[in-house]
């Protein structure tokens, strides 16, 4: 219970401390960028990741993403995006079939798409902190008769109500995100993710992550990389995100950005254009 | 303010370290590991059996088994594997599934032993917004089928007692289990031979009279293997040489059956346009006989004896073989005009051969007659007035053909039953309207009355050319010729090749009444009498003993 409540405090303790922090840094005059956004910017990705349960099916995922941000005064931005991805698990290892053995097993599909709109206030010296909106719907197609739980049928939908405040130091950037997850027909998801970002470089950037979806640990590491011969317009990033559970889940992603009209290193990038 | 260039940016002493902390402390602060209950699946059996007893047996009925999972769970997916499983179909009720198994109907995956799986796995969401599903457990159901091969028939299904002999089992699936033996009630087969997925030939030891269910050994099988097949054995009867008239006089006989099973004899004559009259034989004496007209031209019992089949000039009629009651008719499809209906024999599978007529020297189709599906099949061949002799084992026909007028050889037709193809033998003849006769396992073939072949079609010799009928003894090393000419029975040695000309054995043996014109003979199972029928009577004779 202690662990629960230090974990809800938490972001809110975070934006405190950044507000706080913000207003310091005004006091002392620190340097601070003016705006936000500095430019109206797009980006598009293909995301693809496979995702292995200990003991039972994986799954394998393609998806297309991209966001649109925007500058709203100096210090406020937003951004829209829209993500659809599509999952295949595979189902071979769980289904016994000596007889017939080249007949062709049935697979589970899982199709997603979501749209989300986010507001912020960024300081790009200091942080940032966020409010986002997201309307999700995922559906399945298993072969036999399959279904989401809450909805009794095939298709799920979701909305997202997402809090973030994330520091900025030198070449760090600690970050807190509350998301809260409302299930179709069903319960609400709630949960935290903490973030450190270490840039070794400007165009490198190491990210650690931990959360606590369904009360489980989860650990993830990304890299994401902005080679500089491709014209600081292309991330690629690699990352291993791992459910600790009982049946441990691991998922490698790996995903290719493209970043239209804005030629910056990536830490500049993450601080004054995302 | 805008940053000149190269000027740094001081920042709160230890800030780098102080990130580090922060970040390690909410991490363990968040530690745990909680939540795997309800990330679980549960099901409430890990195997499911189906069983059919027979390729053609209903389908089994659906089987159910739940599933429970814990509260993550979003999604819960159910797919299966195995060519057994027609579907499977889940209904939520809270946090339990109930998921119904259906197989898929015996007669379409044939017999054989299936497995298939039915897997159950919950997925939960994967990411704090649940765009991406990660699964949790799998439970994995087990789904075995057993489709049972069936032996059908046991052909010849009346044997004799205290005499060894192979029979033909067929039936369907002997290729999909490992057949090891086949039993007789308790006894086991002394010898046996798979020839492919329909048909068995066993040999069965010297048996008492008694019925025994035949059935396959099979170590894949679980439980016994089903048959529908009873091997019936029973002791000779040594019939008086005596004559029996037929109720209403006629001209012409034109089937004649023996009844082994119900020790009766079943003849067809012209009398009334077709009569059928039954002698039955109990307690040591012909009782008197039964008679019904009903227009009919042939007639041959069933393989396991339980229909005689008839056929009028366009129909196929079941007969009830001791009742003599007429079912219904079922008429053959497309027959030339006037063509008709003319001889009819069962095959060891149960379907039977019947070939066509016509006044004239004209090819008319065959049919086949399958009970299991009630319909007459026209066969893919045209043979000219055809008469035909099926082995008693059921296992093989042969057609010859021609009609009065017909004087060139014309191929001669051998039907075979496992497969149920009619294809032309390796010679040709044109008939003399004596049927061609076969021994009990095909092992001799007499066309003509008077032409003896081996199994091999080879022509061995010839029998007097006044025989005006013809058996051959069970094991096809006699064969017993009702010659006019020579006053009685003639007894000929057919298991050596004499060169030209078979002699025979011994004195003609005279028999006791006048069978009149158009003789047909036939030879009891065991060997020991001879019913020998014509336009005025029919003759039971014990056959010589040479």
């Amino acid at each position: 219970m202690i662990r629960n409540n230090l974990c809800m405090q938490v972001p809110l303790c975070v934006a405190l401390s950044l507000a706080s922090y913000v207003a310091s840094a005004a006091e002392l005059g620190r340097p601070t960028e003016p705006k936000a956004v500095q430019k109206t910017n797009f980006s598009l990705g293909l995301v693809a990741s496979d995702s292995d349960t200990k003991d039972s099916t994986s799954n394998g995922t393609f998806g297309l993403s991209g966001i649109a941000t925007m500058p709203i005064g100096d210090i406020v931005g937003a951004s829209l995006s829209g993500t659809y991805s599509r999952s295949t698990a595979r189902t071979s290892d769980v289904l016994l079939d000596v007889s017939s053995p080249d007949q062709t097993r049935p697979s589970c599909r899982f199709n997603n798409t979501e749209l989300a709109a986010s507001v912020f206030a960024r300081w790009p010296t200091l942080g940032r902190v966020s409010a986002s909106y997201g309307n999700g719907s995922l559906s399945s197609d298993c072969g036999d008769q399959s279904m989401f739980v809450t909805t009794g049928d095939d298709e799920l939908g979701t909305d997202n109500y997402r809090l973030l405040a994330e520091a900025y130091l030198g070449n760090f950037t600690l970050g807190a995100t509350h998301t809260s997850t409302e299930l179709e027909d069903g319960p609400k998801l709630e949960s935290d993710i903490f973030n450190a970002t270490w840039y070794p470089i400007n165009s490198l950037r190491v990210t650690l992550s931990g959360g606590d979806l369904y009360e489980q640990d989860t650990y993830g590491i990304e890299i994401e990389h902005q080679p500089e011969f491709m014209g600081d317009s292309l991330g690629v990033a690699l990352g291993y995100t791992v459910v600790d559970r009982e049946q441990e889940v691991g998922t490698i992603s790996f995903s290719v950005i493209y970043h239209f009209g804005t030629k910056v290193e990536l830490k500049t990038r993450d601080r004054q254009y995302r | 303010m805008r940053r000149l260039k190269g000027e740094e940016v001081h920042y709160l002493p230890g800030a780098r370290g102080v990130a580090g902390l922060f970040l390690m402390a909410l991490l363990a602060g968040c530690g745990g590991s909680g939540g795997d209950e309800s990330t679980r699946t549960e099901i409430s059996t890990n195997a499911i059996s189906f069983s059919a007893p027979a390729p053609d047996a209903a389908t089994p009925a659906t089987q159910v088994f739940t599933a429970t999972f814990g509260d993550e769970i979003a999604h819960l997916a159910v797919v299966h594997s195995g060519a057994a499983i027609s579907a499977v179909t889940s209904t939520m009720n809270g946090r339990t599934a109930t998921i119904t198994v259906e197989p898929v109907a015996p007669n379409t995956v044939g017999p054989g032993t299936y497995i298939g799986a039915v897997a159950v796995t919950g997925y939960t969401c994967a990411d704090a917004t649940c765009g991406k599903l990660a699964a949790g457990a799998t439970s994995t159901v087990a789904v075995s089928y057993q489709v049972s091969p069936v032996v059908q028939f046991v052909t010849p299904y009346v044997e004799t007692a205290g005499v060894a002999d192979e029979v033909i089992l067929r039936g369907v699936g002997f290729n999909r289990f490992l057949v090891e033996g086949v039993r007789f009630g308790d006894v086991a087969a002394t010898a046996i031979t798979q020839v492919n997925a329909s048909e068995i030939r066993a040999t069965h030891p010297a048996l008492p009279a008694g019925d025994y269910p035949v059935r396959l050994v099979s170590s894949n099988h679980q439980g016994v293997v089903p048959t529908t097949a009873t091997l019936r054995v029973r002791n000779p009867v040594v019939y008086a040489a005596t004559t029996l008239a037929y109720p209403t006089a006629a001209t012409e006989i034109r089937g004649l059956v023996y009844d082994a099973e119900r020790t009766s004899l079943l003849a067809v004559t012209d009398a009334g346009g077709g009569s059928l009259i039954r002698y039955p034989y109990t307690g040591g004496a012909w009782g008197a006989p039964t008679e019904v007209a009903a227009g009919l031209r042939d007639v041959a019992l069933s393989a396991a004896g339980t229909t005689l089949n008839g056929i009028t000039s366009t129909t196929y009629v079941p007969i009830d073989p001791v009742a003599l009651t007429i079912g219904t008719a079922i008429t053959a499809p497309s027959m030339t005009t006037d063509s008709f209906l003319k001889s009819i024999t069962v095959g060891n599978d149960d379907i039977g051969l019947i070939t066509t007529g016509i006044a004239g020297s004209t090819p008319t189709t065959p049919y086949l007659y399958s009970p299991f599906t009630s319909a007459l099949i026209a066969a893919t061949v045209a043979i000219n007035n055809a008469s035909q002799g099926m082995s008693a084992n059921g296992a093989t026909a042969y057609l010859i053909q021609g009609d009065p007028t017909t004087t060139t050889d014309l191929p001669v037709y051998e039907y075979t039953t496992n497969g149920n193809g009619i294809a032309t033998a390796t010679f040709s003849l044109h008939q003399n309207g004596i049927p061609p006769v076969l021994a009990r396992n095909e092992t001799r073939l007499v066309m003509n009355g008077v032409r003896v072949y081996d199994q091999a079609e080879t022509f061995l010799a010839v029998l007097p050319g006044t025989t005006g009928s013809v058996v051959l003894r069970p094991d096809g090393k006699r064969a017993y010729t009702y010659d006019r000419f020579a006053g009685g029975i003639l007894t000929f040695d057919t298991s050596v090749d004499p060169g030209e000309v078979f002699p025979a054995l011994g004195p003609v043996t005279p028999i006791s009444g006048d069978p009149g014109q158009g003789v047909r003979m036939i030879i009891s199972p065991d060997g020991g009498t001879l019913f020998i029928a014509g336009s005025n009577q029919i003759v039971v004779q014990p056959t010589p003993a040479l």
